[in-house]
Parts: structure tokens; sequence; C-alpha cells
């Protein structure tokens, strides 16, 4: 008869270290398969159980494990540690300290994502639109209806855990109900990838999820794919808020490790390439850079709204409409439409400039040129916060618009204007040169006051002009958000298909 | 008038005639300094000319215009009428002139010259990498008539250039042969800053020859951007970009502020070819922000170490029984990747080998903590390792001369001098296979390996540890080389980076 | 900024003794203008602890200038000076 005692102290595990036992099973299951049983042992048989069945050391094999019994993804660091100590002396003994020091949150599962899995936090979080946020809801509400097994994640607010989204924040991601109900469901879930395609169509500012984005694309042996909007907080970090270059500058280390970066158009694919070029001085070769322009849209707004907005705006003076629109950050050159815009009044030509756009990082200039011109009279409306419908009625009663931007990753209100069938006068390179160039637009130096105001004038004046461009707008390849949407999933999925433009 | 303000208006009227002077508008005899700038401001009013409206802010503020500061200038200008550019040009100055203490400057306007901006090695004790690079090559150019210039510094609050104190040359000039004791200058005063004498370039060649402050960066993208001067960068790296993940995000930041400015220069001197390569890189995505990329060219930095350091090695005596040594020297940060070679230490120690590893390199505590503990509880093991945050340059010597081979897997460097002094010590070398670590290797006497795989480097380790012939190969290797030397670095630099920018036309 | 919006490309009739006016407003304005911007007067620092104040106090005469401009319109500016000049020294 055996000791009643000893053999069954050994065998039961440590009390509590259930839920350590279960991450243990998963990571095992999705590195291992199914067939070892992992429920036939518990506690420290099991982490002998697994450790005997791993092979040789393996920074991945390491990264399932430590992800799972951590439940947040792994610093590099714990990672390669890890790995070492594999190396030195077997995977039991730094499995065994993994396992042991595992304090599983009761009630939440561990779960081993190998599908598509999105990241959409930010736009998830927020109600509001940015560019980023509208090509990541257009993109991934059709991704979600259009494919299965398609995963859209969120990390909690320390960038440490990857999870499935909330009620509300698949509220805001999705832009229709029926789509959002095919959302799979992980309530109380921790979402490991592995072996899966991560996607980030939106960008990473916060140190730890940059880090963590990083790390799945390194270690996960996952097919990274991104959404690349632009570089400017790095090229450009002169127009950008203070700690966003040195924030967008990790998020950048992290899409190095990335298979694909989908650009938003050849002049963002320019910089993304320049950078990734880059890399080759730490060894590294970066992404490939793949240039899928965003759709040129634009939505369907009825004569009586563009009426209604004509008079509530009080622009049925028969005066001419100059409509500008962007947030008022330094970048996108404001400070120089404006004083163009006093040199014509000066002049004496009347127009109504209406500027549309919300306060932005360091705008204090912006707002006291605004303040100096309203008090000598000058017909300027600052619009912010406004609905769809106005912008796009807006663009319909515009004369022309202007976009002088310093630098654009795309710049939409080129698009959004020229869509309308809406002259714009806009930078002569980059992207906005890329989109405007023969169809409607006016290019011109954005640092050129007199320029600007030069050609602000002939547009004014010159009827047969605004004509012509109208008719040049309708030469604009009119492109949808499905044909987007459809474009940047070849990538995700099968990246040979699609050759470089 | 009240005495102060009487000086005020002096100070303002003799900046305003030496913009007159530089820009040929005559003044009216005796003039006030209302009288000057009325005269002045109409001008470059009329004129339009950033380069006019640049020194016109100088003049007036008594400080280099940020782009902002500039912009404003220009605004105020541009809707100015003859009757008003006066009253715009104090308008659009008057929150840069409130915001420093400059009202009683004076200006010299340095033209067609060649200035030489070392400001944080004229201003601080300190002497890592970049400084080594400037003092080594600054003193090669006194007292060449083939190679005039002046050096510059910033003023202390970072406002504009002015010429070197004394003890400011010595820093510079004679950092192994002081003439002033070391220590640093006492703080400017308000009053010393308002009274400064600033150097303003025009149509001259400016080299800065140090990563800028982070401070400065908005002046010198002003000034490549608007004035008319031709200005040329020493480009060291892109690490805080391209290796962000290895570096606080502030430095990033800041390395970013320095691309807004490099972006606007002439001429990029790359360290090496992959530095160069770098920041040809970086030119390539100015075209989508209509910006005209600077010319990247390569100017490789010197690879000799002093004759004293030298002599020092090869007097040392090594004692054939001593199991080898294995010498690893770099600052102590996750870049560096020291904790991968001690990991391929104890690799190899598990298998029985016998030797020495010697680590030398400071590093914040927060990098270092970790690897030390380490480091003890391998010698507890009775692995021969140790770990030096701190080491006299004669027990640094003794080391390179006692060693069978050093180690240095950076992941990422933009010249990797800890090579080229390895191989000019004649110690072979473990380095990396990509990147500047694979150009100073080009030359021979090192094995390389890919830093970021483990396996890699034990196998390297090993094969330097128990393969004589391997070694003496490598020491045949090096016996042949001729390390550049610091003259011929700086010839180098000041005919790619300064000399083609030097205007060569007679001035009008 | 300035908002003058009256156009004197036109050369305005001066009126005796403007020009030695204008001189006399001009040194105002930078007297003015030091009292704003320069720490050496004294003005700056008894209130140096206020930035937004110091970078945005208006400049007095430069302010009349420019009411006047906005009131009276196409003035020419030699004019108008002439008539602020006046006005200060009451004349």
């Amino acid at each position: 008869m055996p000791n009643p005692f000893a053999p069954v102290l050994s065998v039961l595990p440590p009390l509590g270290r259930e839920g350590a036992d279960d991450a243990l099973r998963a990571a095992a299951t999705a590195v291992l398969g199914n067939a070892f049983g992992w429920r036939r042992t518990s506690g420290r048989a099991l982490v002998r159980e697994v450790s005997s069945a791993l092979g040789a050391p393996d920074p991945t094999v390491s990264y399932v494990f430590l992800a799972c019994l951590q439940q947040r993804i792994p610093r590099s660091s714990e990672i390669v540690e890890f790995t070492r100590s594999w190396r030195l002396d077997g995977v039991e003994e730094p499995l065994l300290a993994a396992w042991g020091s595992s304090r599983p949150k009761p009630g939440v599962r561990v779960v081993v994502a190998s599908g598509v899995v999105v990241d959409v936090t930010e736009t998830g979080r927020s109600a509001f639109t940015t560019g980023i946020q509208r090509v990541t809801r257009e993109s991934v509400t059709r991704w979600v209806r259009d494919h299965d097994d398609v995963d859209l994640v969120s990390w909690d607010h320390a960038g440490a855990r990857l999870a499935g989204l909330t009620e509300l924040e698949a509220s805001r991601v999705v832009l229709d109900a029926d789509t959002r109900r095919r959302v799979r469901r992980l309530p109380s879930t921790v979402v490991v990838p592995y072996r899966a395609t991560f996607v980030l169509p939106e960008i990473t500012t916060q140190g730890r999820r940059s880090e963590n984005i990083r790390t799945i694309a390194r270690y996960s042996r996952s097919r990274a794919v991104a959404i690349g909007h632009d570089c400017i907080p790095v090229t450009t970090s002169e127009t950008a808020g203070p700690g966003m270059a040195g924030a967008f500058s990790k998020y950048l280390a992290a899409l190095a490790g990335f298979d694909v970066v989908a650009s938003v158009s050849n002049a963002s694919a320019t910089e993304f390439r320049g950078w990734a070029q880059m890399l080759g001085g730490a060894g590294l070769s970066g992404p490939r850079v793949v240039p899928v322009p965003l759709p040129r849209q634009s939505a369907a707004i009825d004569d009586a709204t563009v009426a209604r907005v004509t008079s509530e705006l009080g622009l049925d003076d028969g005066v001419p409409t100059v409509l500008a629109v962007g947030s008022h950050e330094p970048r996108k050159n404001h400070l120089t439409l404006l004083a163009a815009a006093e040199l014509r009044w000066r002049a004496g030509d009347e127009f109504h400039l209406v500027l549309v756009g919300g306060n932005a990082w360091g705008d204090a200039d912006f707002t006291r040129m605004v303040e100096a011109l309203l008090a000598a009279g000058r017909p300027i409306s600052l619009l912010s916060a406004v609905g769809d419908d106005t912008v796009w009625s807006l663009y319909r009663i515009a004369r022309l618009s202007v976009f002088c931007s310093l630098n654009e990753g795309f710049g939409l209100p080129v698009v959004e204007s020229l869509a309308s069938g809406t002259p714009v006068l806009t930078s002569d390179f980059g992207s906005m040169r890329e989109l405007g160039e023969g169809h409607g637009a006016v290019l011109v130096d954005p640092y050129d006051v007199h320029a600007i105001a030069r050609e602000l004038g002939s547009l004014l004046e010159d009827d047969a002009r605004i004509e012509t461009l109208r008719r040049e707008t309708g030469r604009l390849e009119r492109s949808t958000w499905d044909d987007y949407a459809k474009r940047v999933w070849e990538l995700v999925e099968a990246p040979s298909r699609v050759s470089e433009g | 008038m009240r005495p102060e303000t009487t000086a005020l208006h002096a100070a303002l009227r003799s900046r305003v005639e030496v913009v007159a002077r530089t820009l040929s508008i005559a003044l009216p005899p005796a003039p006030t300094a209302a009288e000057a700038l009325e005269v002045v401001a109409r001008r470059v009013a009329a004129s339009a000319d950033p380069n006019e409206i640049w020194l016109l802010h100088v003049a007036i503020t008594g400080v280099f215009p940020e782009p902002d500061d500039f912009g404003r200038l220009r605004r105020a200008l541009v809707l100015s009428t003859p009757a008003t550019a006066y009253l715009s040009a104090l308008e659009g100055a008057i929150e840069a002139a409130s915001q420093v203490f400059a009202s009683l400057r004076s200006i010299e306007v340095v033209r067609d010259e060649v200035l030489v901006d070392v400001d944080y090695c004229a201003r601080w004790e300190h002497n890592t990498g970049i400084q080594r690079v400037v003092r080594h090559t600054v003193p090669e150019w006194q007292g060449r008539e083939d190679r005039p210039h002046r050096l510059v510094a910033w003023t202390e609050d970072q406002t504009g250039y002015t010429s070197l104190t004394e003890r400011q040359l010595d820093r510079v000039l004679h950092w192994s042969d002081r003439r002033f004791p070391k220590e640093l200058d006492p703080r400017a005063t308000n009053r010393d800053l308002e009274q400064a004498a600033l150097l303003v370039p025009w149509k001259s060649t400016i080299l800065v020859t140090e990563v800028p402050a982070d401070g400065v960066c908005p002046e010198l993208s002003a000034l490549a951007q608007f004035s008319p001067n031709r200005v040329s960068i020493i480009g060291y790296d892109a690490i805080p970009l391209v290796s962000a993940d290895t570096l606080p995000d502030d430095e990033s930041e800041r390395f970013a502020h320095f691309l807004s400015f490099a972006k606007h220069v002439d001429v990029i001197a790359g360290i090496s070819g992959s530095a160069a390569d770098e920041f040809r890189a970086f030119a390539s995505m100015l075209p989508s922000q209509g910006v005209e990329p600077p010319e990247i060219v390569t100017v490789s930095l010197a690879t000799e170490v002093s004759s004293s350091a030298r002599a020092a090695v090869e007097s040392v005596v090594v004692d054939p029984k001593e199991p080898p040594l294995i010498i690893c020297v770099g600052s102590h940060e996750p870049r560096k990747n020291q904790e991968a070679v001690l990991f391929a230490a104890q690799v190899l120690f598990r298998e029985g080998l016998d030797f020495r590893i010697v680590f030398v390199g400071s590093g914040s505590r927060q990098n270092t903590f970790r690897f030390d503990a380490k480091v003890s509880r391998l010698q507890k093991e009775g692995m021969r390792v140790e770990s030096h945050r701190r080491l006299g340059d004669d027990d640094l010597w003794s080391l390179f001369a006692r060693a069978r081979f050093s180690v240095f897997v950076s992941l990422h460097e933009g010249f990797g001098l800890p090579v080229a002094e390895s191989l000019a010590f004649g110690t072979p070398v473990l380095t990396s296979d990509f990147g500047s670590l694979d150009e100073v290797a080009s030359v021979g006497g090192c094995v390389q390996v890919d830093p970021r795989d483990d396996e890699s480097i034990v196998d390297a380790m090993r094969r330097l540890l128990v393969d004589d012939e391997l070694v003496s190969g490598l020491h045949g290797e090096i016996t042949e080389q001729t390390p550049k030397s610091w003259g011929e670095y700086a010839d180098e630099l000041w005919q790619s980076a300064v000399a083609p920018l030097v205007r060569t036309e007679a001035v009008v | 900024m300035s908002v003058l919006s009256h156009d004197d490309a036109k050369p305005a009739p001066q009126a005796p003794g403007a020009e030695a006016d204008l001189a006399e407003l001009r040194e105002a304005v930078l007297d003015d203008w030091f009292r704003v911007t320069s720490s050496v007067t004294g003005a700056v620092q008894e209130i140096q602890a206020t930035l937004s104040w110091r970078v945005t106090k208006p400049l007095r005469w430069a302010r009349i200038l420019q009411h006047r401009a906005n009131e009276i319109g196409v003035v020419p500016a030699a004019q108008l000076a002439a008539v602020a000049v006046a006005k200060r020294l009451g004349r």
C-alpha cells in the first residue's frame, strides 16, 4: 500500500496554480499541438512534461510561453533572457520560474490567435475622426464584412495587453450594425498573436504599445502589415507637437520588423522607402513599401442641403467663397493663406474665406491673425466640429478651395474638393501635386505668399479658368473605399500577387 | 530721455547701420536709430528678399531668428506699406525681442569667410566620440593659410554666434596640452547676454562640426533656409531614428529636431559610407515635402591612435602562460550588445574553455545594474570575467596589448571607433557584418558575425579562442594596414565639405 | 501683424513740417517698443513673470496709428501720422 501522504502532495498543484496551468496548456497547445493531452498532468509535472516536449531553443516559443503565462506581451529582453537560459540550462528551469511567477487574473482567458488580428486601439477609443481614423474605419468595416477569421483587438491603457473589443469600441470602429454583428466577441481575454497576420491600420504613439508591436513583429512569427500614412513627425518635426517625434520614432522602430507597409500615396511611399533604406545601417531590411492610394470619393449632397448651408453661413450674398479645410496646426500653413487673402482684400477683391478645422497645437499666431483680420472687418468664417453635410456642401458652394500644406501623407482636402468638382489651389510637391496635377488643381509654392495671392486673384477673377479647371476635375479617377479596402486586403493576404506601383 | 533708453537707441542704431552697410543702403547723415531703421525697413519690405529679412531680424532684436520668428517678421513686412514698414518691422520682431536679453548687443557681419561651429567643445569639459573628432580635426587647420576660418560658438542663451574666448580656444585646440586649468566658464549673467557681441555670417560658409544642441536647431534651420550662407555638417549617424528602440524617446525627439535643420543644409559629410547612406536615404524622403535635398559625401574618420598610446601598447610584455584575454570596450547600453557577448562567454566557459574576459565602458545605472550583478554571479562560479566602468588610459592600453582579440558586436554604429582602435593597436576584432562596422572591418584583421544571432557569436568566439592559425592570419592582415591620420581626415573634410561651398566669384 | 489696409503707393500731399512730426512719432514708437521688449528699461523687470503680457502688450503709438487708419479709411499713412502727432502734441 502506498504511503498515503507523500505521492499526493507531489502531484497536487500548489494552491491556486490552475490559472497558470491553463496558460501553460494554451501555450503548449499552440506550439506543440493537442496530441499530448496536456490535461493529464498539472503543476510541476505539467511543466516537466511540456519541457521535455520542447526542442531546441527558439525565441518564438519563449515568446508564446511568456505571453501566455504573464497574460501580456513579454518584453524582448525577457524573451532573450529566457531563450539564453534555455540554451544554457535547458527549458525546464526558466519555464518553471515563469510558471511559478505567473499570476493570471481569475476569469481571464488566454487566446492564442493565428488568423488576421487587426489592431484598432486608437480608433476604438475616440469618437472623433482624423484622417487616419477614417481610413481605419472604412477599411476595417469592409474587411470584417467580406472575410471570416478577422479579429479586432485593442491594447489596454498601459499598452501591455491585447484584448477583444468592447461593445463601445466595436461601435466606434465598425460603421454599420450588420457588420458589427460579425465581430467575434472576445470578452475577458488576452490575445496572443502567433503565426498570425497582424495588421496595424492606424499609428501608435504610446511607448509600451509600440514596443510590444515590435515584439510581435519580431518574435511571433506572424506576418505583419501596416497602412503607412506618412513620416511627417520625423521628416518635418518643426510642425509636430512636443513629444510627437520621439514617440513616432518608436512607432517606426516597430514597423522595421513588418513585412509590408501599404502607403497611402506615392509621396508617402517615397518617405517610407527612404526610411526603410535608412535601416540598412542597423543591418535591417525593413518592410516592402507598396503604395495603395486612398480613394477619391465624394459624398452625394442634395441641392436643398447646399442651399440651407449657404444661407445659414451667410454665403448667399453673391460674393464668391474660398474654402480651406484643415486643422489650425502650423503645418497646414494657414498663416500664409491669411496673409495672401489679406493682400487680395486690399487689392479690392471680394470673397468669403471659410476655414473649416479645429484648434491645434501651435495655433496661437493663427488665432491672433484671424482676430486682427476680423477686427478689420474681413469676411472670415471659422468653423469647427461641423457635420459632414456642411463640409460637403461647402465644397459645392466654394468657387475654389485652398490647401497649401507644407507636408501631407495624402491630403484628403485636395481629393474631397476635386471629387466635388471644385478647383483647388494646392502645394506644388508631394502627394498634393500627385493628386491635383491635371485634375483641376492649381499648383503653387506654399512658402511664397505673393504667388498664392497672385493665383488666388486670378482664380477669383477669371471665370474661364475656373471653368477649365472644373472640367479637369472630371478626369480624377473616382475610386471607392471598397476598391481601397480590397487592394489593402490583397497585401494582408498574399503580397506576392500585388505588383509594386 | 533716460540714460538706459539712450543706450538702447544707440545699440539699435549701430546694429542697423551695420545692416545698411552690408546691404549698401544709404542712410541720412548721423541718423537716429529710428531714422536708420525707417530707411532700412522700407528697403527690406520693398525687396521682400528672405536674406534681407533674416538680417533685419538680427539687427532689430540682436538674435538669430527661429523659423517662426522669421515668419512673423516676413508676414508683417508683406502686409506693410512703405509708410508703415518701420512699424511693421518693429511689430514683427516684438515677440522675439521680448523673450531675450539682447537689446544692447552689437553685431559684426562676417562676409565671405568660413565659420567653424565648435560650440560644445568650446564650452564643455567633456571628451567622447564627437568631441574627440572635433578636437583632433580642427587643430589641423590652425595656422594654415589655405584653411582660413574663424571658430564660433553660440551665446549661452543659444541665440547667436560669438567668437571664442582664450579659455574656449584652449578647450578646442589644446585638449591634450592645456594652457588653462580644466574648469568650466562661469555662467553668463543676463547683463553679459544683454551686451554680447554677435558674429553674423553673410554670404559665408559655415561648417557645423558637432550635432548641434537642441536649442540652436531652429536658429540653424532658419539660417540655412533664409540667410545667404552655405552650410555643411558632419553626419555622424542616424541611430536615434533608425534604432529608436534602443534609446529613450527624448533622444529620438532631439534627433528629429536636428533633422529639421539638416534637411536644409548644402552638404552632409558622413563619417562612414554607411552613415552617408543613412543620410542619403533620409535625403530621398525630402522631395515629398518639396525640399531640395542636401548633397551627401563620405569622409571616413581617421583610424589612427596617438603615438604615445601605440608606444605604450607595444612596450607591454605579454606572459605567454596567461590565459587568453578577450576584451569588450565601449559604453554600456543595449545597442552595444554586451549582454550577448557575456552570454557567449558563459557558454564557452561551460564548455570548459580557459580564458579571461574583460568588459570596459561606462553606462547609466539602469543599463549596468543587472549586467554587473550577473558578472559577480559568474565570478562566483569561477568564471574569469570582469566589468570596469572606469579605467585609466594606461590600464586600457595594457588590456589591448594583452588581448587575444576584442569583441565589438554592436547593433548599430556611425563609424565603429573601437574596431579601428583595436586594429591600430594590433589586436584582432570580432565585429558585426553590416553597416559601418562591416566597412571598418573590410581592411582585414576581423571576424564578422550577425550580432543578433547568439549562436554565431558563440561560434566565432570559440574559433578565435582555439584556432591559433586564424588569429595569426588576422595579425598578418593587421600588420599590412596603415591607419588613416587625423591630418588626412581634416584635409578631406575641408576639400569635400568646405572648399566647394566657398564663393569663388567676385563680390559685388 | 499689421492690418493697415490703406494703400499709400501714391505720394501723399505733405503738410509743411509733417516729416519732422513723423520723426518725432517714430522716436516715440521706438521708446514704447523698448519699454515692452527690453529688460534694460526696468519696466519689463516689474512684469517679467507675466510673459504673455510682455509679448502682447500693444505698441501704444502704433495702435493709435492703426485705429486712425481704420476710422478714416484711405488716408495716406504719412498724413495720418501727422494727424496723430498733432493730437499727441496738442497742436
